[in-house]
């Protein structure tokens, strides 16, 4: 349940539609968007690059969320679509000589269908066995970016031109970061109206009872193609997004475990929630910075342990708080933050 | 004979005075070095590496790392690189800052771990890239950012297009090159005359791809052989014996790929349990030719060949072995040609820096050890390596390479040096369109 804080009315549909209700919440949001934008004039270049790769993996998560937090069909190809938009993208833009905007929505449309491809099993299977037709998506498509030579590169990859939109060349830190912020805020902003729309609503229906939201009318095999064509026309701008912003592509980029590692996120953040897919992101990328920190240094300290120990430390570090999370709070970081607000708002009243 | 005897004496008192000089400059130069280490250091310079650490290649990754983190400590605990100011003429040292991050041979960590070690402070001008994951996304960005990167993997978007990126150690399809050219000596001195098999044996990942090229393909058909076709095996297999099989049924005689010890362990247990070994003669890349084969795969290693270009560990009488062995030893890592590979990585990387130093001053920028790397003498690893070189236009460092074999429970070398044709794309071997 979410509340509304003491003294907010909503008198109208748009007021209470609205996803900034508040003078608060504006100026939050303009400051926050000020922070945001004016942060690559303060910033060292690792932070942008960790706010930017943040930024890419969000992307690819809300598009992960809406198809297994809110339609409830699980996905463990998310990767290999995110492939599929990079290596599109990059094609068209290198050898059909395509503006970038339209090469980077060409490559979610043309990964969002590859999607519907490998989610028409959906129509038939779920749960585990749906799982082992997205991992078959992985395969199927690593293979390609690996064997099509001529036209991905093979293990070659691919050289990535700077991207250019309106007379500006993407080609240093700052302008990437800003160019990946902006395409951050649309998905985010996208998935939160899409959620509040029919689609989102009959996504939901179908996650907690097909039978029920097809007894309701819901055409529920086409919401579940739609579902997978959204989610992976996130995945498709995120994997866009990416070859411009690391300037190379090759298959090793876009591996099964990145796409386990996504759902990690998304089940750390809280599956169903656009903020889940946010707070996992930021969650489990600031543990991996600061283990990776924090290896080094203790190596360094205890040399007679050897580096690998202390590498192979973090990484059951790691494991331990998602194991943690699973346990104490499964419903993920954005349970927490919703207790907190609710918490805040009732003060003193928390009865 | 007056003459005679003066001449002598002219001959003697030369000999006397130049003796004389040389000691006393080596008794300067001793000097001047104890009183650099009484000096504080100018400053300090930074190294950083990113390497797979806990990842699927780590079994050789690691020794690596050991290998480069061993060096490093050892320069800096007796005083850092001494070099000669090329301003004053005086001694000076600095010290060496060392950091690195574990990207599990995964590219998605490597932004972020690039950009933290690279814009560190004292901003790095040496970095080395152990996983292939890493060596080879970086290359543009350290181009961009003007930082030497050491490569330990010879996958092409490491090498080429020449950039800041330099590859110490032979290059993937010049590997199998090795190979195909020991296997056709094989097979004449067999007495053979019709044209024998060769089948790759491969992971279907770009790692284990990165052999299969057309240039390699068209060198090995040069030699005469029929390729026959390529399998693949999972990362970690449970049983090779049905491309075994297929392969000998499609008329293989020699098979080669890039595998690690992990898969290279499982072939030879296959081929000997099914009794091939007769009929198919497996080839190793480096990687898959260590000691270690020998502590995992036991007896069944027996008869394995594979390419190599490292010194041997017990060759001890070269004066750089002599000096890997001891460092290792003194840090307690295990001694092998993969920590031969780590410490000639860092001898390297401390070596291109010194030169910097001596030929600009400190500080030194990434661009100066950039041009200590295409040194035209090339560097001097003290028999660690064959020799290493590097050229405006060449980032393979390694030309000459030689075949390794497991006789008796011992690994030795069964070839003399083999240099490998040039593989690069557009070369002299890739085929015409």
């Amino acid at each position: 349940m979410h509340w509304v804080p003491c003294g907010t009315y909503n008198v109208n549909y748009r007021q209470d539609f609205a996803i900034f209700r508040t003078k608060p919440h504006w100026i939050s949001l303009v400051v926050f968007l000020l922070i945001l934008f004016t942060l690559p004039f303060y910033c060292s270049r690792y932070m942008l690059a960790l706010l930017s790769t943040i930024g890419i993996t969000i992307i690819a998560v809300q598009g992960l969320g809406i198809l297994t937090g809110y339609g409830g069909q699980i996905s463990i190809g998310q990767a290999a679509f995110m492939g599929t938009g990079a290596y599109l993208s990059v094609i068209l833009m290198q050898r059909f000589d395509f503006p970038f905007l339209l090469a980077l929505f060409s490559a979610g449309i043309g990964s969002g269908l590859v999607g519907v491809v490998f989610g028409l099993p959906a129509l038939r299977i779920k749960g585990f066995y749906l799982a082992m037709s997205t991992l078959a998506a992985q395969l199927i498509l690593g293979w390609f970016f690996l064997h099509l030579r001529g036209i991905t590169g093979g293990t070659e990859g691919l050289h990535v031109e700077h991207a250019s939109f309106a007379g500006i060349t993407f080609n240093t830190p700052q302008n990437k970061y800003w160019l990946v912020m902006v395409f951050t805020l649309l998905a985010i902003f996208f998935a939160k109206n899409l959620m509040r729309t029919k689609v989102g609503r009959a996504l939901v229906a179908i996650r907690d009872n097909d039978l029920a939201a097809k007894v309701m009318g819901i055409e529920v095999a086409l919401y579940k193609l739609l579902a997978f064509f959204i989610s992976c026309f996130f995945a498709g701008i995120a994997g866009a997004v990416y070859a411009h912003y690391i300037g190379f592509i090759s298959p090793v980029q876009f591996t099964l475990q990145d796409s386990i590692l996504y759902l990690g996120i998304l089940i750390v953040g809280g599956m169903g929630s656009i903020m889940g897919a946010i707070f996992g992101t930021v969650f489990m990328k600031l543990i991996e910075e600061f283990v990776f920190v924090i290896s080094p240094m203790l190596a360094t300290w205890f040399p007679g342990f050897g580096a690998q120990f202390f590498a192979a430390l973090s990484l059951a570090f790691y494991a331990i708080i998602i194991i943690l999370f699973l346990v104490f709070e499964p419903r993920g970081i954005n349970h927490l933050w919703v207790v907190l607000k609710n918490r805040y708002r009732l003060y003193p009243f928390s009865h | 004979m007056r003459m005679k005897m003066n001449v002598w004496l002219l001959l003697l008192s030369l000999g006397i005075f130049l003796a004389g000089s040389s000691f006393g400059l080596f008794g300067y130069a001793l000097a001047q070095e104890k009183g650099v280490l009484d000096r504080d250091p100018i400053g300090s310079v930074a190294i950083f590496e990113i390497n797979d650490l806990t990842g699927p290649t780590s079994d050789s990754c690691v020794p690596h790392h050991n290998g480069i983190w061993d060096v490093i400590r050892d320069v800096n605990e007796k005083g850092g690189i001494i070099y000669s100011d090329p301003k004053t003429g005086k001694k000076e040292r600095v010290k060496i800052n060392f950091e690195w991050g574990d990207n599990k041979a995964q590219a998605g960590p490597v932004p972020t771990l690039y950009e933290r070690m690279a814009n560190a402070s004292p901003r790095p001008i040496i970095c080395y890239m152990g996983s292939s994951a890493a060596g080879e996304t970086t290359p543009p960005w350290t181009q961009r950012d003007k930082i030497v990167q050491i490569n330990a993997g010879g996958g092409q978007p490491g090498w080429y297009p020449p950039r800041y990126a330099f590859t110490i150690n032979s290059d993937y399809p010049g590997n199998a090159c090795t190979a195909a050219w020991w296997a056709m000596k094989d097979w004449k001195s067999k007495g053979h005359t019709e044209a024998p098999g060769w089948a790759w044996f491969t992971l279907d990942i770009p790692y284990g791809r990165a052999t299969i090229k057309p240039e390699s393909e068209a060198y090995i058909k040069s030699l005469g052989f029929k390729i026959v076709g390529t399998w693949t095996m999972p990362f970690v297999p449970v049983d090779t014996g049905a491309q075994f099989r297929s392969m000998i049924d499609a008329g293989a005689n020699y098979c080669y790929g890039n595998l690690v010890i992990l898969q290279q362990q499982k072939l030879m247990k296959d081929v000997t349990m099914l009794g091939l070994k007769e009929k198919i003669q497996v080839i190793a890349c480096p990687y898959g030719i260590m000691e270690d084969i020998i502590k995992v795969a036991g007896k069944d290693a027996e008869g394995l060949v594979g390419v190599h270009n490292t010194a041997f560990p017990d060759e001890l009488d070269k004066p750089g072995v002599k000096w890997a062995h001891d460092i290792t030893k003194k840090y307690k890592h295990a001694w092998n040609s993969d920590s031969i590979l780590g410490c000639a990585y860092g001898k390297i990387m401390v070596t291109a820096i010194k030169w910097a130093l001596e030929t600009k001053g400190y500080p030194v920028t990434g661009e100066d050890v950039y041009n200590s790397m295409l040194s035209p003498d090339g560097f001097d690893t003290g028999g660690l390596l064959p020799p290493v070189k590097f050229t405006q236009t060449e980032r393979r460092g390694i030309w000459k390479t030689h075949m390794r074999g497991v006789k008796d429970g011992k690994i030795v070398r069964i070839s003399e040096d083999f240099t490998i044709p040039d593989m690069k794309p557009g070369g002299p071997w890739t085929p015409k369109e």
